[in-house]
């Protein structure tokens, strides 16, 4: 098992392989839906604005520069693209009125079918004890690297660690999490 | 590292930072890879199209060229026979008119008339 990083999928992607785009939208999918759903107060809108989000990075891959964190970059274009929605949401709303009876059907076809959503409230049940299992190193190794966008050499300097040292510790605890979730939850 | 351990360390990113929604599709990641696919599709079909209309037109251009030229051609080769035959004609009817004394068409006029004359008086 070996999470590769964000900057590695990307060149992949611009050198052809398309399929490997799937591990940024499965790695990030949940923050940008969640980022689209503060502005669209809906999650079906807040999927569709996500899913053009992530089509929009994709056709502007080329123009990625390097030195930012991807997830900086694509939180960038959620926040346009929700601002663009809600801004033509407001003009459709200007020109036509849209009847409840639409918006009644469109919400319960969501209520409807929930095999086909990851509920959070229970997946933070069985996150939140890994997390609290895991080494207090590695744990702010994690947060500093995936939540605070820290690069490798930044971590390297405010822990007083070697790069390569960061490195497979970011590796170990990836690792450690993945498979303690698989165990707990052998259906995922 | 397989499409399953990305989604299950995105979910886990999602907790640690306190940034998830209420719930996600799961087939979410699908719908993004098959919309990236038909672009793609589509990006390639439209590049192809591109290329067969630039082709068409160089084409149309090279046979367009050629009738052009070859019509050049045809109209050269035309014209000292259009040229002589208005040239015989013009050289017809200089000719006839050269032909036609004018001062006897004054006389036999004259002539006429004198008869007219003539047979009013009786």
């Amino acid at each position: 098992m070996n999470i590769e990083d964000d900057d590695q999928i990307i060149r992949k992607c611009l050198s052809g392989d398309t399929d490997s785009y799937k591990f940024l939208v499965e790695k990030y999918q949940g923050r940008i839906i969640n980022t689209c759903y503060k502005y669209t107060k809906n999650i079906i809108d807040a999927e569709d604005v996500a899913q053009e989000v992530f089509f929009k990075a994709y056709q502007n891959l080329s123009s990625f520069k390097f030195d930012s964190k991807f997830y900086t970059w694509i939180f960038r274009i959620a926040v346009n693209t929700s601002l663009n929605y809600i801004n033509s949401k407001e003009k459709r709303k200007e020109k036509e009125t849209i009847s409840d009876e639409s918006c009644l059907s469109h919400q319960s076809l969501s209520v409807d079918n929930p095999n086909e959503y990851y509920q959070f409230d229970e997946l933070v049940n069985k996150i939140n004890p890994l997390i609290d299992n895991l080494p207090d190193d590695l744990k702010n190794l994690i947060e500093l690297y995936e939540i605070k966008d820290y690069t490798y050499e930044q971590i390297s300097q405010e822990l007083s660690v070697p790069i390569g040292t960061v490195r497979s510790r970011l590796h170990r605890a990836r690792n450690m999490l993945i498979s303690q979730f698989k165990e707990i939850n052998n259906d995922q | 590292m397989t499409n399953k351990e990305y989604n299950i360390f995105g979910k886990i990113i999602s907790v640690i930072s306190n940034d998830y929604p209420p719930k996600i599709s799961k087939n979410f990641s699908d719908r993004v890879m098959n919309k990236i696919y038909s672009y793609n599709k589509n990006y390639r079909k439209k590049i192809s199209y591109n290329y067969l209309n630039i082709a068409a037109s160089i084409f149309f251009a090279i046979i367009t060229t050629y009738t052009l030229v070859n019509y050049e051609e045809y109209n050269t080769s035309l014209s000292p026979v259009i040229s002589n035959e208005t040239e015989k004609e013009e050289n017809n009817l200089i000719r006839r008119v050269i032909d036609k004394d004018p001062c006897e068409a004054i006389d036999n006029k004259n002539t006429n008339e004198n008869k007219n004359e003539y047979k009013k008086c009786n």
